[in-house]
């Protein structure tokens, strides 16, 4: 899902993770309208189906790799008697055995993405969300988060990453362009990389000139759209 | 069971956020160690007094009565001189003859003498007046010599009783009967001796010399318009209340009062002392509970500013979890047992150091507070009083910590 700033990413995000609920409208996950859920369930719902990952990490400082990994595990049911196995499991598969100890102030960067990947799929979720998981990373750090969501994915894990950064759009099956809140084009894997690369570079020059020209009503035209 | 679990951690994760803040911790929590450590030795003190107080009593008799002309509550000084409502001679006797209930009593009415034996002097020594009763109601009997007899008593003679102080205070013999003193210039004979009272908190407070002499010898002595009063035993603890209309009736016809008027005298029984005593213990006490409430109360205010404080410094976290699927009731627990176990520990260290003061009360040689402690009903009191501040002082913070938007809570800085 990419976009320019402030084109509603994070917003829809933050909806299809169940973090936030839509002003007007539906959302409908698993056959559950989440509209009508409280709190509690919607918390329930992003415990068991639900992967997050933050920009900034979000890891709990005080806690080492292992504790933070746990922490869904924490408040999901049946997690309690396996939570240290599976979170132990789940740093394995980043590729931090070696680092489960370690507190969040020990680690680099792309370690401490790698533990919040780790805690995002610790429950088995349905969707990993990823919202500029790569933001504070340098190039050759993106990469390697990259080549391990690839990897996640590879597996058979659902993954929604939010990014501004063509470099790691590329790496996607299918990007979905947000202009002002709405979908304005919705890229299907089957596009040839080369192509789907041009027209998102098309997209975005259209985008920052109209920006750039003071007119935000009427940003993408029928005609522009390259679906 | 998920949810005990997860509270469990709560526990834990609460011990560990206390640890990691130990100062500030103890900073806040100290308004509820004062609270509870100064109500746990005000209510040990209270205890231990109160059991060497009524032990006190037990020694004293629970069959004694006291009667002593009393001025009716409320009325005018002049209506009730004090002349007219003393104890007189005639209804002392009324009151030994016509009480079938009191087994036995004895006036008793003191007076300050200068003693002299040979060349020692002794002033301002206590002088009783008694009849022979006293040694059996007081038991304080004879260990040298003899009572006073019917003919002393009848004949008002010149004859005294003395104590081991007295002795030693004016050199006398060893057993001094058949020696003389002066006794503000008159010569009396000394026919026993009587135990040394030791000393008590209803009796003196240091042993001194004391002489008791007949009282109709004592009468003679004494200006016509002196006072004294009267100690009773009754036949039976359980005819007290008898006893007490016996002497009340008695007394009243003896005054000619009728039945509109009130009492001119009093007729104290032990037990109403000991029911007074209890009565200024619960006062006490209740006034121990006041300070303590408000102690709390400043404790608690200080429990919920600090945790606020800890809900604002951790609005992310508090985002993060809410992310990963914590509901709003367990960040509430979590909250919420965070600022009770915070509470239970200041109630702990507070119980602990009111411990160590009913201890310390102990120590002194003689201490009334020998028996100070600390009831089981003030410790678990202590500990549901700062669990409940705990609670109630934590709501806030705790809700207010549920019902953070997990977004906005992560955006926090
Ligand atoms: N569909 C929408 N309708 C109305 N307002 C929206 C919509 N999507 C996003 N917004 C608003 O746009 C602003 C920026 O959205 P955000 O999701 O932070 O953008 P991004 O993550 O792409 O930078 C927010 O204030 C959000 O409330
Ligand atoms: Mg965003």
């Amino acid at each position: 899902m990419t976009g320019l700033s402030g084109s509603g990413k994070s917003t829809l995000m933050n909806i299809l993770g169940c973090l936030d609920r839509p002003t007007s409208g539906r959302y409908v996950l698993a056959d559950r309208d989440t509209s009508r859920m409280s709190a509690g369930e919607l918390a329930i719902v992003r415990n068991e189906q639900i992967g997050f990952v933050f920009q900034s990490f979000e890891l709990l400082p005080r806690q080492s790799a292992l504790k933070n990994v746990e922490l869904p595990l924490i408040y999901a049911h049946g997690g309690w008697g396996s939570r240290r196995r599976r979170a132990r499991r789940a740093l394995e598969r980043v590729g931090l055995g070696d680092r489960m100890s370690h507190r969040p102030n020990q680690l680099s960067g792309g370690q401490k993405q790698r533990v919040a990947i780790a805690r995002a799929i610790v429950n088995g979720p349905a969707i990993l969300l990823a919202d500029e998981p790569t933001g504070n990373l340098d190039s050759t750090t993106t990469e390697e988060i990259m080549e391990l969501l690839e990897q996640l994915h590879d597996e058979g894990q659902t993954i929604l990453i939010v990014t501004h950064e063509r470099d790691v759009a590329s790496h996607c099956r299918r990007v979905i362009w947000l202009t002002d809140g709405l979908v304005s084009s919705d890229l299907p894997s089957e596009e040839d990389p080369a192509v789907r690369e041009h027209r998102l570079r098309h997209l975005a020059e259209i985008e920052e000139a109209a920006r750039a020209a003071g007119d935000s009503t009427h940003l993408i035209t029928a005609g522009d759209r390259p679906c | 069971m998920l949810r005990l679990l997860v509270h469990l951690q709560a526990i834990v994760l609460a011990l560990s956020q206390i640890w990691a803040n130990k100062t500030r911790s103890f900073l806040t929590t100290l308004g509820i160690i004062i609270g509870v450590a100064s109500v746990t030795t005000v209510i040990a003190a209270l205890t231990g007094l109160k059991t060497s107080v009524l032990n006190e009593f037990e020694t004293f008799g629970a069959s004694k009565m006291f009667i002593f002309p009393d001025r009716p509550d409320d009325a005018p000084r002049n209506m009730y001189p004090w002349r007219e409502i003393r104890l007189k001679i005639p209804e002392l006797q009324a009151l030994n003859e016509n009480c079938p209930s009191i087994r036995q009593l004895t006036p008793i009415t003191n007076e300050g003498a200068n003693l002299q034996f040979r060349d020692r002097i002794r002033e301002g020594v206590n002088i009783t007046g008694i009849w022979p009763a006293w040694h059996e109601i007081e038991n304080r009997s004879v260990i040298m010599g003899r009572q006073f007899t019917l003919s002393d008593e009848e004949g008002a003679h010149q004859v005294c009783l003395v104590n081991d102080e007295a002795i030693k205070e004016l050199g006398l013999d060893a057993d001094p009967s058949g020696q003389h003193i002066l006794l503000n210039g008159r010569r009396f004979l000394i026919v026993g001796v009587v135990e040394t009272l030791q000393a008590s908190i209803f009796g003196p407070q240091t042993t001194s010399s004391e002489v008791f002499i007949p009282f109709s010898t004592m009468v003679k002595l004494k200006d016509p318009q002196f006072f004294f009063f009267v100690i009773a035993q009754v036949v039976s603890p359980e005819a007290a209340e008898e006893a007490k209309a016996e002497a009340t009736f008695v007394l009243r016809k003896s005054r000619g009062l009728d039945a509109t008027e009130p009492n001119t005298f009093e007729i104290a029984a032990i037990d109403q002392f000991i029911d007074q005593f209890k009565a200024m213990a619960a006062g006490i006490t209740v006034i121990a509970g006041g300070i303590v409430a408000i102690s709390l109360l400043v404790g608690g205010i200080g429990i919920m500013n600090i945790m606020l404080v800890s809900v604002s410094e951790r609005t992310r976290e508090i985002g993060l979890r809410k992310s990963v699927g914590a509901t709003p009731i367990v960040i509430l627990m979590q909250f919420l047992l965070e600022a009770i176990t915070l509470c239970f520990m200041g109630g702990l260290v507070g119980l602990a150091c009111g411990e160590a003061f009913a201890f310390a009360m102990t120590l002194p040689e003689d201490s009334p507070l020998e028996e100070a402690s600390i009831p089981i009903w003030a410790v678990v009191l202590s500990f549901a009083f700062s669990a409940g501040v705990g609670v109630i002082f934590g709501m806030f913070p705790a809700v207010k910590a549920a019902r953070l938007d997990p977004i906005e809570a992560m955006r926090h800085e």
